[in-house]
Formats: C-alpha cells, structure tokens, sequence
C-alpha cells in the first residue's frame, strides 16, 4: 500500500538531492544551451528566409521591399509545409502556433527521451548500489520509496522542459518580432506535450533502474530500450508489413511513438488516450519493474 | 517476551547458503552481540531482521508482529548497515531529516531530532558537510546516528565502532549502553572485548548457523567460574581443603577456580579471597567467568 505523506517526503529529498548534483545542473545546462542556440539559430533562419524571399520577390516584381511584408515565409510558406499533414484539424492546430512553439515542441520532443536517460534512469540504481536505499526502506514500503522516486523524477522533468522553454521564450522575446503572450502558452502547452512524453520513457527506464543495480547498467540497458522501440516501432508500422501481416501496426500502440502525433492535435478525441497510452506505458513499466524488485534483495 | 525470534531460517545468494536454518531468540530490552567469522551470516541476519533480504523459508518475528513490514516496523526498527553510503549531494543533517520524516515524524520534530542526533555522537559542527566530505570515523558516527533516530525499540548496528579511533570507541560504546532500556540492541562486532562489556546477551555464528547463544554470564560461566590473577605462586592444597567440592586450575599467573552447582559462586569466591589473603597471595585482578573471547576460542576448538 502506499504511503501518501511518505511518498511526498521520498519526492521531496529526490528534487532536492537532484538540484544538488552535478549532472543535474549539467545537463540542464546543456539543454537550456540547446534551446537557447535552437530558437536563436531558428528564428534568424526564418528572418534570413523571410529577407531573402522579399528581396527576391521584390527583384521580380519590380516593387521596392519595404513595400513588401516582413513576414513573407512565415506566412506562406508554414501553410505549404504543414499542407503535407494529413489530419486537417492537427493542420489547422499547426497553423495557429507561433513557429517558436512548433520548434520547441519539436525539440523538446525529440530530446526528452535522451534527457531522461541522462538525469534519471540511473538514480534508484545507484542508490541501490550504494546502499543508499538500506537508510530509506527500513522506513518505508519498497512501493512507496520507488513511488516517491518517480514522482520527484517527474517533477524534475517539468521544472527542466519548462525551463527550457522559458529560454526559448526569452530568445523569441529578445529577437522574434511577432512574438506575443501567447507565445508563452504555447511555449508551455510544448513542455507539457514532452513532459507526457517523457513520462512514458522515465516510467520504462525507472523499472529498468529497480532491477539493474547499477547506474551504468541501467543506463545502457534504458539506452537499448530506447533505440530498440524506435526500430520495432518503424518496423511494425510499416505499411509494406502490414500488408502482409494485418493488424501488425497495433503493436505500435504499445510504443511511445505511436502516440506522438496525437499529442499535437486539438481536442481531447485523439489527445486523451494519447496521453493516457503514454502515462499507462510508463506506468507498466514501472510496475514491472518494481514487481521484480519488490521479491528481491535491496 | 521476545523482541526478535528467529526459527530455522535459511537464505541463499545464488547457490551460496547465508543462513542455514537459523534459530535464536533475543530478549526484549537487552543489548545482544553477534558473534562470528567473516561470512558466517552476521550482516545477513541484520538484513533479513530489517526486511532488506529475502528469505527462502523459515520463521521470522520482530517485536511480536511477525516478520519486518515497513507498514507495521516502520520507526520502530533501525538498522546501521556496514558500508552503506547515503546521498552524497546533502548536507548529513537533510539526510538524518530526511529519515526521521520517512519514520513518521513532522518536519518540525525531524529537524530538532536530527540534530540531537547529530550532537549524540558529536558531528553538530558537520552538520552541513555532505557525506563524501566525512572521515571514515565520522562517517561510522553519521550512520549511528541515523539508526539512534527517534525511538526505536529495535537497533541493529552492524559493526558500530569498526574503525574508529579508542576515545570514540569508548563513547560509542556508551552511548550504545546509554540505550539499554530504551531499545532491544543487536550489535556485531569483531572486539570481543567491547562486546563483553556492553551487552549482556550474546549469539555465536559459525557458516550460517547459530552454534551456541545465551546470556553472557551463561557463556562466560560468570555465574560458576572465578579467575584470580596472582602475582605469586598459590598453596593449592590449602586452597582445596577450604574450597571443598570447587575445581580449581592454576596457570601462572591465573587461577581458576569453580563453584561446586551447589554452592553460589559469590560465596566460592568469599571463601577463596579469604584463603588468598591469609596466604598473603598477591592478588592483582578478580575476574567472574572466563572472558568472551576465551568462550569463544573454546568453542572453536571444540568444532
């Protein structure tokens, strides 16, 4: 059964010895530099982009450029690219985000995985290996340390994807000349987007950590996990396989990838279970992992 | 009334046997040491009673409600572990706060707990070092500490005083015997000597069993021996005609002698400094019962 008041108290001393370490302060560091040189490289890509199409347009038609909007690229041609998407309403979704927040979405997706392996994956290793945990759960039921674990896990994953766009919120206010308040919600909508992502994957690698015992084990082993669900996930989703084998695709179901597209839609038809299959592929995770732990020695 | 009961209980680490079906019982209030070789079971025993390790059959009881729960022991048992290392990114006294809120108390009695239990084994002015930055003494001070954390009725220290230097040995020791009527304790440690003077029960483990346990004075038959360390040569006859039906030893510079089962040893021993003196024997020590150390040579001798 678990321990509400103690699972806080784990989450709580997990955030702040997280706070304290080195590689926490060093990989958010990397991340918030990442998104900074991102959405500073980004935005004066589309400027560059916006100035060249102006001037080349300006050329043709023989009109003075001043005369022609500033703004050329991102409104024509973000229609263009996001015409490719085959869901008209993630379509339209697409079309009223400020390009920042597409692009810190994108890469706040792309990246949390990777940031999860790096901040958490190993921590109840270690302390399983350092015997740190024999101070806790003599004090505590297995499920709720592990619990308290996770949940400050998580909370160290917002507070860094929300950092991360907070940067990229202060580039795009320092440069971008469209940028609005909203830019700030959407900014925020990015994080919580890769945050549900991300749980999936800390739920997945938190199991791994309770059974590796050791953080470089745990690490690697969450690292082949990862790449691994990436290629099944390209393989069972392929349409030339699944013609020949029906109903191979929803075993990607069980893939945080699947999931990934629908985290970009409006409304909650496709959102909800996106983010309930990610919470729940976590979860499971999780609960495997903690199932072997729970019959083993600490 | 039993604090730990322990029946036939057996563990393995793979294929290698921990405990081998062992059996004990530790009285509620007393201070038991663990006795044994390297790899006899010591540490596991300690771990299986704090609910750490798994067991493969057997009975276990701590405090009467059966074997280690977190949901019903929590607070109520403690444990030092041997080389355990805790977070090395907090300062020790968030640790020790830390613990004391995980054994239930609020945030404000965890604070004041964990500093008292910093100033019992005296590293108040380390409170804010991490534990990484500790002596290897300090750090065996950190982990008594973190085990003295409010008021458990079961403490388990694994090796309390390894490594520390005579001054601390001594007050750890102290403040071990300090507890005896607050808390059960099961101390291991390979001074037997200190053990002898600080607890009154004591189990002997030999490759995963139990081979001998019993109240000190039992082991070290304090109750039916009286060791006389002599600077001079003693007149055994005389000696036996007043210590009738008493068995007495001599091997300069100690003689042994033992009580008749019907007679107290107190009185044994009145009769036999009484005759020691009229002989003008120089007496420098009198000891009751051999010492821990020699029950235990006997016994491996005996194997």
């Amino acid at each position: 059964m678990l321990d509400g008041k103690k699972l806080q108290v784990v989450a709580r001393f997990e955030l702040l010895e997280a706070l304290r370490s080195r590689l926490f302060i060093i990989v958010l560091s990397i991340y918030g530099a990442g998104a900074a040189i991102g959405s500073y490289a980004f935005l004066k890509a589309v400027e560059a982009a916006d100035e060249a199409a102006r001037r080349a347009l300006s050329k043709s038609m023989g009109v003075d450029e001043s005369q022609l909007p500033a703004d050329l690229v991102r409104e024509n041609a973000l229609p263009m690219l996001t015409g490719m998407v085959r869901d008209e309403a993630l379509r339209e979704e697409l079309l009223k985000m400020p390009p920042l927040s597409i692009f810190y979405g994108f890469m706040a997706l792309n990246l949390v995985a990777l940031f999860v392996l790096a901040i958490s994956t190993g921590t109840m290793a270690q302390d399983l290996s350092s015997g740190a945990a024999r101070f806790a759960l003599f004090r505590c039921d297995r499920l709720t340390w592990a619990s308290g674990k996770l949940v400050g896990q998580e909370v160290l994953l917002a507070a860094g994807l929300t950092a991360g766009a907070l940067v990229a919120g202060v580039v795009g206010a320092l440069l971008d000349s469209d940028f609005s308040s909203d830019t700030w919600l959407w900014l925020l909508r990015a994080s919580f987007r890769a945050w549900l992502y991300g749980s999936a994957y800390l739920g997945l690698f938190a199991g791994i950590s309770l059974v590796a015992r050791s953080p470089l084990k745990a690490r690697a082993l969450a690292l082949f996990l990862w790449m691994g669900m990436g290629i099944l996930h390209g393989i069972v989703t392929a349409d030339l396989l699944n013609e020949r084998v029906p109903g191979l695709h929803y075993l990607g179901l069980l893939m945080p990838a699947e999931h990934r597209e629908a985290l970009w839609t409006p409304g909650w038809q496709r959102y909800l279970p996106a983010a309930l299959a990610l919470l729940a592929i976590g979860g499971a995770g999780f609960g495997i992992g903690h199932r072997i732990f729970r019959g083993r020695d600490a | 009334m039993n604090a730990v009961e322990l029946e036939g209980v057996v563990k393995r680490y793979g294929r290698q046997l921990a405990l081998n079906g062992v059996s004990l019982t530790i009285p509620k209030g007393s201070i038991c040491a663990l006795i044994g070789p390297n790899g006899c079971g010591k540490t596991t025993t300690m771990g299986v009673l704090a609910g750490l390790l798994q067991i493969e059959s057997g009975r276990v009881d701590v405090l009467g409600k059966g074997p280690f729960d977190a949901r019903r022991h929590a607070g109520r048992v403690s444990l030092m572990p041997q080389d355990a290392v805790p977070s090395g990114h907090v300062p020790i006294i968030d640790s020790l706060r830390y613990y004391a809120e995980l054994q239930g108390m609020d945030r404000a009695s965890a604070k004041r707990e964990a500093q008292a239990s910093l100033e019992k084994v005296q590293l108040s002015d380390r409170a804010r070092s991490r534990f990484g930055q500790l002596s290897h003494g300090m750090r065996r001070r950190f982990s008594i500490a973190q085990a003295l954390l409010g008021k458990p009725e079961l403490v388990l220290l694994d090796e309390p005083t390894s490594g520390l230097d005579p001054e601390l040995v001594v007050q750890i020791r102290e403040l071990i015997m300090s507890q005896r009527r607050e808390a059960t304790m099961l101390v291991s440690s390979h001074i037997l000597s200190e053990l002898e003077s600080m607890c009154d029960h004591a189990i002997f483990m030999e490759r995963g069993k139990v081979v001998r346990h019993g109240t000190m004075a039992e082991l070290t038959s304090a109750n039916s021996i009286v060791r006389y360390t002599l600077s001079t040569d003693p007149d055994l006859p005389a000696l036996e005609l007043v210590l009738q039906g008493s068995t007495l030893e001599w091997k300069e510079p100690v003689l042994t002698v033992r009580a008749p089962q019907s007679q107290p040893v107190e009185k044994t021993n009145a009769l036999c400094l009484k005759a020691l003196l009229d002989q003008g024997a120089g007496i420098l020590e009198v000891d009751a019962g051999h010492s821990l150390e020699a029950a235990y040579m006997e016994l491996k001798r005996g194997q």
